[in-house]
């Protein structure tokens, strides 16, 4: 026998046995084995389980149920054609001609259960309970019979569409979108007061007739019909948390799909949050913050959200009610914010004429007026605080780059780059709600001015200039960082999307080194390996390199470059570009995320234009503020935002 | 045709205790095998010999060196040597192979951040010696696919990032086991629950623990994993019918367990006992998942 032990690595199954496993290769033995650990090991069962599941399709291969033939009589009807087959069923289209009407048949699949008596017997006791419904917004139920052994519906016939195709997403439409969902909350509201509970509210299983009248329908079928435990019953994005819990759904649970629906419908995709739910992964809760919202209508569905279930609202009646509440001042507020925004614009315009010679330039340029600026901001002042300069040492490097140390207050010793990387991360991750654009700006063009300095002294053929520095992150999304792209979209300000030949690109990041040279670089949230580093490395020779003492990361010492970088040039695309690669992070410390910017200096005019597009565009929104507005519309935000400085993700 | 290059690197760096009477034969086939993993990835500059001897230490444990050498994926085990060399080209394959596994790590979690974020991590994990330590790709022993390695890898990593992430779901009290099913629950069931909700837990589990370790796997990976009949059988390799006949197996057993154990514990009229355990029957998935679920 060729059959080693089992690996084991701090108790659990090791990677090698796994993959041996999982590829079908092990030997009885081995299998026994693994079989026997996992019996005992929920964490190597977790594992092995989330892997079988993404190797092997789920699919069972049950044969597809016939279909019937046209013509074909169940009871009193005659069936006509197939119109759909979904979760639930097979749906035809029939005709009664005791009445002279078509009707809609519904079969369902199976029910639940070992016996099919049984199964049937429950779901003929839940169909009658909804044939007893009777509302304008609910699909009426004329019948509910079995045929061959399968349950059948006979429904009203509703000529139209789902409500997912219905819906327009925006808030453009938001008040048509209201209106939809309180029509079919209606329906909801009705069934909870005779007792039903739907159990799998979405957009699939509401009509819109093409007399624009609402209906609900497919109550209670989810649970009747769910082959598994009641806890796999409905649609797992819209399924309320409490149901992966084992609970049963109740009203509730309803009001929960019933909010990402009307979410799902405002936004025009499902919340990110259930986005990824299977009966396997419950969904996380949804945040309604950073949310394009009308803040009432975001009260309303952050209670119906509610994880824990008696958070919510205590029926849906009330929840319809504050809706409706939601809607009708929303008007009114639209209204007065078109008056707002035209005083606003025309103040701002009047202070921008006022403002315009003293600021404008002098604000990238010379910058003489910043540290006055500035020195207001005590939160301004902690945050650079907390990142261990001295505030006024970086209103100093701002207009003066001659001595910066000093006016960092860094020591002129070793530790100074350990200082500088600890100020940079401290600064990158600092979350100061409060902090305005313009703050963040300055804080990015001191900064970023002081790091070139130290990282590249001879960049420039002297002490950098002011910036400000336009960036783009090279690969993927804007990161949230301190320089961030987003922070600088909201201003206005052009990103440089096209690197051109004098622009610098900043490369800062964590190094991963292998013997003797470096074998990638994280980069935002992403690996960058192979073409980019081999060419920065070609391009630097062999001062980028990073030489590594005992080939890891913790002893590693950039040699024969500065401390906090070296700016090479690197070919790209037929463009010279300036590279500056820049070390964040001290030693030991981890920065998983870094970043990779064009920088580009722009021209006094062009500094000139942007400058007054900007300030016009700030005053404009300090103008709202004062009219009291603010408060308002950063609860409604989307629209725009505060500056925020976010932590990257980790 | 020459005779394998590398023998006596190979031949050193096994147990001599290892080494067949006829190595002639075998060593044919080493040289075959080398070649194929070279076809495979071309142009990897590592040191032959000292790959030769770290193939020949992944076989220092088989009892029949000659089976071993044909399970062993060799061409796996070369690049991922190459790897741990540091060359540039076995680092780009390497990166692709990671590109593949991604659809893994969005299993446990969808979003680009978590799923960017985890596989840097399992690169960072397998490429950059720790302390005093070779690579963890060294570790990869080639008896499973590389890919397959690393895609358990990254999801244990996933796995674990999610736990830490996350707060367990709140424990479920025994009495939920007999939360009506649909408001429409007929009487007997309302007026068992409450009465019996601690006995019928007790006895569920007790039944469940009585069971067999591959009675009570295939449960759990249905009730709790959630995986099909189908992936079960995969999982086990095995006929998705034997895994069918396993299952039904299992829910017969902790059923008539169950019974037995109710019947000893509440002295029930017969008839009581069966109502009771009529409604046990379509909640049992419910109920099971209480039960295995006790402290997630």
């Amino acid at each position: 026998m060729t059959t080693p032990a089992l690996d084991l690595e701090d108790g659990h199954l090791d990677e090698n046995a796994i993959a041996r496993h999982v590829g079908g290769e092990a030997t009885d033995a081995e299998r026994a084995r693994v079989a026997e650990h996992i019996d005992g090991c929920d964490r190597c069962r977790e594992l092995l389980s989330a892997l079988v599941r993404t190797l092997v399709s789920a699919e069972d291969d049950t044969p597809p149920k016939r279909t019937l033939p046209r013509g074909t009589n169940l009871g009193r009807y005659v069936l006509l054609d197939q119109v759909g087959r979904g979760g639930m069923g097979v749906v035809y289209s029939a005709f009664d001609p005791e009445l002279d009407r078509k009707v809609a048949i519904k079969f369902l699949r199976g029910g639940r259960g070992n016996s099919a008596a049984a199964a049937r017997a429950l779901l003929l006791s839940e169909a009658q309970a909804v044939a007893r419904l009777s509302h304008p917004n609910i699909v009426t139920v004329h019948d509910v019979g079995t045929f061959d052994g399968e349950v059948f519906f006979a429904m009203e016939y509703v000529k139209g569409e789902t409500l997912l195709r219905a819906q327009r997403p925006g808030l453009a439409a938001l008040q048509d979108t209201l209106a939809l969902y309180l029509a079919a909350g209606e329906g909801l509201a009705a069934a909870h007061r005779a007792g039903i509970v739907h159990g799998d509210f979405k957009p699939e299983n509401v009509l819109v007739g093409e007399d624009g009248r609402v209906r609900v329908t497919d109550f209670g079928l989810a649970r009747a019909v769910s082959e598994h435990a009641p806890r796999f019953a409905g649609t797992p994005a819209y399924m309320a948390p409490e149901h992966w819990r084992g609970f049963p759904s109740d009203v509730r649970s309803d009001q929960y799909s019933f909010c990402v629906a009307l979410l799902e419908a405002i936004e025009g995709r499902r919340p990110e949050e259930v986005e990824e739910a299977s009966p396997t992964r419950p969904p996380d809760p949804v945040s309604l913050r950073r949310r394009a919202l009308p803040a009432r209508v975001s009260r309303v569905l952050a209670r119906g959200l509610a994880v824990d279930p008696t958070q919510r609202w205590p029926s849906m009646d009330a929840l319809l009610d504050a809706l409706r509440e939601a809607r009708l001042p929303f008007r009114k507020s639209t209204a007065a914010l078109a008056i707002a925004l035209l005083v606003a614009t025309a103040a701002a315009w009047v202070q921008h004429a006022v403002w315009e010679r003293r600021v404008d330039h002098e604000l990238f340029a010379s910058a003489a007026r910043v540290p006055e600026l500035l020195r207001s901001q005590s939160e301004l002042t902690d945050l650079l605080v907390q990142a261990g300069l001295r505030a006024e040492g970086v209103l100093k490097a701002l207009g003066d780059a001659s001595n910066m140390d000093a006016a960092l207050g860094l020591a002129e010793d070793e530790s100074r780059d350990q200082q500088l990387a600890e100020a940079h991360n401290a600064l990158r991750s600092a979350d100061l709600p409060g902090l305005k654009t313009r703050d963040v700006l300055l804080v990015a063009n001191a900064w970023g001015r002081v790091v070139l300095n130290h990282a590249a002294p001879d960049a420039f053929g002297g002490p950098a200039p002011a910036l400000p520095l336009l960036m783009e992150t090279m690969e993927g999304t804007p990161s949230d960082a301190l320089w961030s792209s987003t922070t600088l979209g909201r201003l206005g300000l052009p990103l440089v999307t096209e690197p051109r030949e004098d622009d610098l690109l900043l490369v800062s990041g964590r190094p991963v080194i292998r013997g003797q040279s470096i074998v990638g670089m994280v980069l935002t949230g992403r690996w960058v390996d192979g073409g980019l580093l081999e060419e920065l490395g070609r391009a630097a020779g062999a001062e980028i390199v990073l030489h590594s003492a005992d080939g890891g990361w913790a002893g590693a010492r950039w040699t024969e470059t500065p401390p906090l970088g070296r700016v090479v040039e690197l070919q790209r695309g037929g463009t010279t570009l300036r590279v500056l690669g820049i070390r964040l992070g001290g030693e030991g410390t981890r920065t998983p995320a870094g970043e990779a910017y064009v920088v580009r200096m722009l021209s006094a005019e062009e500094t000139r234009g942007l400058g007054a597009a900007w300030l016009r565009w700030l005053l404009a929104l300090a103008s709202l503020g004062v009219l009291g507005w603010l408060g308002w519309l950063t609860r409604s935000s989307g629209w725009y935002g505060r500056a925020r400085i976010r932590p990257p993700p980790s | 045709m020459t005779a394998f290059a590398h023998a006596d690197a190979f031949w050193a760096a096994l147990p001599a205790a290892r080494h067949p009477p006829e190595r002639a034969s075998l060593e044919r086939r080493l040289a075959e095998q080398l070649s194929e993993a070279e076809t495979r990835w071309p142009g990897l500059s590592v040191d032959r010999r000292r790959f030769v001897a770290h193939w020949a230490a992944r076989l220092a444990r088989a009892d029949d060196l000659g089976a071993a050498v044909e399970q062993l994926h060799l061409p796996d085990l070369f690049l991922a040597f190459a790897c741990a060399e540091g060359d540039s080209r076995a680092l780009r394959d390497f990166g692709t192979l990671l590109g593949t596994i991604a659809g893994a790590v969005r299993s446990v979690d969808a979003s680009p951040a978590f799923v960017d974020e985890i596989l840097q991590r399992l690169r960072t994990r397998v490429l950059v010696p720790d302390e005093g330590r070779t690579p963890r790709i060294l570790d990869y022993a080639g008896r499973g696919s590389l890919e397959n390695w690393l895609r358990a890898g990254a999801l244990r990593l996933a796995l674990n990032a999610r736990r830490d992430a996350r707060r367990g779901p709140e424990q479920l009290p025994d009495a939920s086991l007999f939360e009506p099913v649909a408001p429409t629950a007929d009487r007997t069931f309302e007026l068992l629950r409450g009465k019996y909700a601690a006995e019928f837990g007790r006895a569920l589990r007790q039944a469940f623990g009585s069971l067999e370790s591959q009675e009570r796997n295939v449960l759990r990976l249905h009730f709790m994993e959630g995986l099909s009949l189908n992936q079960i059988a995969a999982m086990y390799q095995v006929n998705k019918s034997t895994i069918s006949r396993r299952m039904a197996r299992a829910r017969e057993l902790l059923l008539a367990r169950t019974r037995s154990a109710l019947e000893s514990a509440l002295a029930l009229p017969p008839a009581e006992l069966d109502s009771l355990l009529e409604q046990l029957g379509p909640r049992l998935d419910v109920s099971l998942n209480s039960v295995l679920n006790p402290s997630t």
